[in-house]
């Protein structure tokens, strides 16, 4: 299931939230517990049945094992269940995701001709794959009892099945498994719906409206400079608004449940460093990253060269992840190329100006997700080409269409205003000011306050996204 | 949370859900008076017929209208007049045309014109291809949540800005006003001439089909869409009629290779509904005087106004009646026509 959809707002998480919260009330804890995950089942194999069966193989078989790593003594026992755990956690990922990329090379080398399987990628399988891998080697390391339940709960949680965040077990299973949580709380109720609303209108209104930009212009990029960068812009905001919408959305979700789930994005595009950008964007994953490939790896303990090798290697990694494409790959090598950069010239730019560091991040960014978006590797490099080469020709109408909302073309109808450009220039600049002013989910919860101004705003945001669901959008990270 | 606190944040849920509610509730009501797609009610009050599309609305006019009588079709029909049927034959007439609508289409229509009301006539545009073609079972995306008797799937329908603005608003403004006559229709749009006959038909590449099993297959089971309503309503006369495609139709079918298929079927077709007293079959598709003459045509198959008009003029007359007396004469002399005519002469 989505979130952004009809049967989720008005249906399933009402309903969730009253039965939770009945059983709360009538004191069956343990029922409530199980209730959250088998719906939280239900939310997953929504649009197909037979993906619950693979996750709940897979949350049971890594808990056999977790278990097992964590019952025997002899450290090489040990070692050889945890390799067991990360190879089998692995295959299914590089199954599901990358086995047609691998014939596809194979055939490219090789010059075969071997077919193409039919796989669907099963939904978050990128996410929930990281979090149990997560939790076998913590398994490793330290000494983990939980139950099966409370792992299973941890696992099968909708609100971040499917996008993340990618949480860990300690910042988890006790408060799913906390009494208290169980009881309704007004207050969490209240924050939860209002996270919601806003990331709800980050993900409609915003994030879809600036997808239909960005997939006409790498659908069919022309030579047209102004239009490539309006379409390079519009996908930078769409990825922003739709996954940071989108987890706002899951952490209001979670609140309702009186679980609060990590942050996630942290303003990332006011980043003056590609390393805080990192900081920034993502956090769980470079999280996840840091603390299983980084460190391991001898973070920067082993000298520079070593560092730089092991900051490549991070960033090759997490290009992969995002997918099976030379695309995602290069990208994340010139993430990690800029990483190594930032820490080689750290004396050099504390000399310079702020806003022009802003200004080289800023670029770098678009430039990368123009490489992440691109169906190619060739066909980036031309945009890019075409780019530089400043063909200032007035950007095309079917562009500035897409920004003229039915609602605003009411409005300028009612009004008269012929001006066709006036909507893209009002959606690039607010979502400017929200990129840069916009605090993020964490401080605006921290900061909230019950009154009655932001009941109104929130319930505007959330009227105005509920009646522009019909559309069909597109989720980027739920492919992952 | 001390007394306070939760009385803040009860006021503020309040607030909230309240904002929501006082937002939706307006909107719901004004979509359900209007209601741009007929999906609830027909005219009530001083509401008046509407343009719109077809694929949209006419489920709806379908459903709750009411009529006695159907002109149902696809582009073939957009062009007649209803009045011009009224005159001719009386009752309470609605148009239904389906731009490019195939069996399924239709049969999807037929089941909510047939339920719950007596239906005097009804006049159907038969498009032999749609019976018998490989490429498509239903045309267009059917918005399935008007067509189903699911109301949840309403939102759809009532939490829908597009709908909103660019239906329930303008419709409500009068914006839309249409009559009967004018429903659907677009002659006045085009220019009907040899010179635009040729210019807007494309000639395809030469196939040749080899099994063509499948098509008899597929035309057993889309024809039978058809013969159910007419089997299950004996006391509704059926006017069924062939339109008169010109002769660069015949040219476009054959270079798919499909041109025998294509009379072969009309065939079986017509000699199926011949079988049922309650169909009055009529064929305008070999009078030459018609088919010839591209200045009649703005493609290889849409015949001008001054066609539909004849069409209506002459669909109860005994010279375009097919009947067991004249089926296989007609069919024999039409096929022999089509099939040794020079496409080739046409360029």
């Amino acid at each position: 299931m989505n979130f952004n959809s009809y049967i989720f707002v008005l249906g399933f998480l009402p309903i969730s939230l009253i039965v939770f919260y009945v059983l709360g009330y009538f004191k069956k804890y343990k029922l409530s517990q199980i209730f959250l995950i088998v719906d939280s089942l239900i939310f997953y194999g929504y649009f197909k049945t037979e993906y619950i069966l693979l996750l709940v193989g897979s949350v049971s078989i890594n808990y056999l094992i977790s278990k097992k790593i964590g019952g025997v003594n002899n450290k090489k026992k040990k070692k050889i269940y945890l390799i067991i755990g990360l190879f089998l956690n692995l295959s299914l990922l590089i199954y599901f995701k990358y086995f047609n990329f691998l014939i596809e090379n194979f055939n490219r080398i090789f010059s075969s001709n071997i077919d193409f399987i039919d796989i669907i990628i099963p939904l978050g399988i990128s996410f929930f794959t990281f979090q149990q891998l997560s939790y076998l080697i913590d398994s490793y390391t330290e000494k983990l009892n939980y139950k099966f339940i409370d792992y299973a709960s941890y696992v099968i949680f909708f609100p971040q099945l499917i996008a993340g965040p990618i949480t860990l077990h300690n910042e988890m299973i006790p408060q799913m498994t906390n009494i208290k949580n169980k009881k309704f709380n007004i207050k969490n109720f209240s924050i939860g719906f209002y996270s919601f609303s806003y990331g709800f209108f980050q993900k409609i209104i915003l994030a879809d409206t600036f997808a239909k930009v960005a997939n006409f212009v790498f659908d069919n990029p022309t030579n047209n400079s102004m239009d490539l960068i309006i379409g390079l812009l519009a996908y930078t905001f769409q990825i922003y608004f739709d996954f940071n919408g989108y987890c706002d959305m899951g952490i209001g979700i979670s609140y309702m449940f009186n679980i609060k789930l990590p942050i996630n994005f942290d303003s990332p595009y006011r980043s003056l460093s590609i390393k805080e950008f990192w900081k920034k964007w993502h956090i769980t994953l470079t999280r996840f990253f840091t603390k299983y490939v980084y460190i391991p790896l001898g973070g920067n303990k082993k000298g520079r060269i070593r560092t730089y090798i092991n900051i490549m290697i991070v960033f090759l990694i997490s290009g992969i992840w995002h997918g099976a494409n030379y695309t995602f790959i290069l990208w994340g090598i010139l993430h990690g190329i800029a990483s190594i950069f930032d820490r080689l010239f750290v004396k050099i730019k504390k000399k310079i100006n702020l806003v022009f560091n802003w200004i080289i991040t800023f670029i770098f960014i678009n430039i990368c997700w123009l490489f992440f978006r691109a169906d190619s590797i060739n066909i980036a490099f031309n945009m890019l080409k075409n780019i530089f080469k400043f063909n200032i020709m007035p950007i095309s109408s079917k562009i500035e269409e897409f920004f003229i909302l039915p609602e605003f073309k009411y409005i300028l109808n009612f009004f008269n205003i012929k001006n066709n450009s006036l909507c893209m220039l009002v959606f690039i600049v607010y979502s400017f000011l929200l990129v840069f002013f916009m605090k993020n989910t964490t401080e605006k919860i921290k900061n909230f306050k019950p009154t009655q101004k932001n009941a109104i705003v929130s319930a505007i945001l959330f009227f105005w996204s509920i009646i522009s669901i019909f559309e069909i959008n597109t989720f980027i990270y739920v492919n992952f | 949370m001390n007394k306070n606190e939760i009385k803040q944040y009860k006021k503020y849920l309040f607030t909230y859900f309240f904002t929501i509610l006082i937002l939706l509730i307006p909107l719901i009501s004004f979509t359900i008076y209007v209601d741009p797609f007929y999906h609830y009610h027909g005219l009530i009050g001083k509401q008046k017929l509407h343009s719109g599309d077809e694929y949209y609305q006419n489920i709806g006019i379908a459903k709750n209208f009411k009529y006695d009588s159907v002109i149902i079709g696809s582009s073939m029909t957009e062009n007649f007049k209803v009045s011009q049927f009224e005159k001719k034959f009386g009752g309470k007439i609605v148009k239904l045309s389906l731009s490019g609508g195939y069996p399924k289409n239709y049969k999807l229509l037929f089941s909510k014109i047939f339920k719950k009301r007596k239906i005097k006539n009804i006049y159907y545009g038969l498009d032999t291809y749609v019976y018998i073609t490989q490429a498509k079972e239903y045309n267009f995306e059917i918005p399935n949540y008007l067509y189903d008797d699911n109301y949840f799937n309403d939102v759809n329908y009532v939490l829908n800005k597009n709908v909103f603005f660019n239906k329930t608003i303008p419709i409500y403004n009068n914006e839309m006003n249409t009559n009967w006559d004018a429903i659907y229709s677009w002659y006045n749009s085009f220019t009907f001439s040899k010179e635009a006959t040729l210019k807007n038909y494309k000639r395809e590449e030469k196939k040749y089909i080899l099994d063509n099993k499948k098509y008899f297959e597929t035309l057993n089971i889309r024809l039978s869409t058809l013969t159910y309503f007419i089997k299950n309503n004996p006391n509704t006369s059926f006017y069924i009629f062939y339109p008169p495609y010109s002769i660069l139709y015949y040219d476009l079918i054959n270079q798919r290779g499909e041109l025998e298929i294509y009379l072969k079927s009309n065939k079986i077709i017509m000699n199926e509904l011949i079988k049922y007293p309650n169909v009055r079959l009529t064929s305008f598709y070999y009078d030459k005087n018609i088919i010839m003459n591209l200045n009649n045509y703005k493609d290889c198959n849409h015949y001008s106004n001054k066609i539909s008009e004849y069409i209506v003029d002459n669909i109860d007359k005994d010279e375009y009646k097919i009947d067991k007396s004249n089926i296989n004469r007609y069919i024999d002399e039409s096929n022999k026509f089509f099939l040794n005519y020079d496409y080739e002469s046409l360029f």
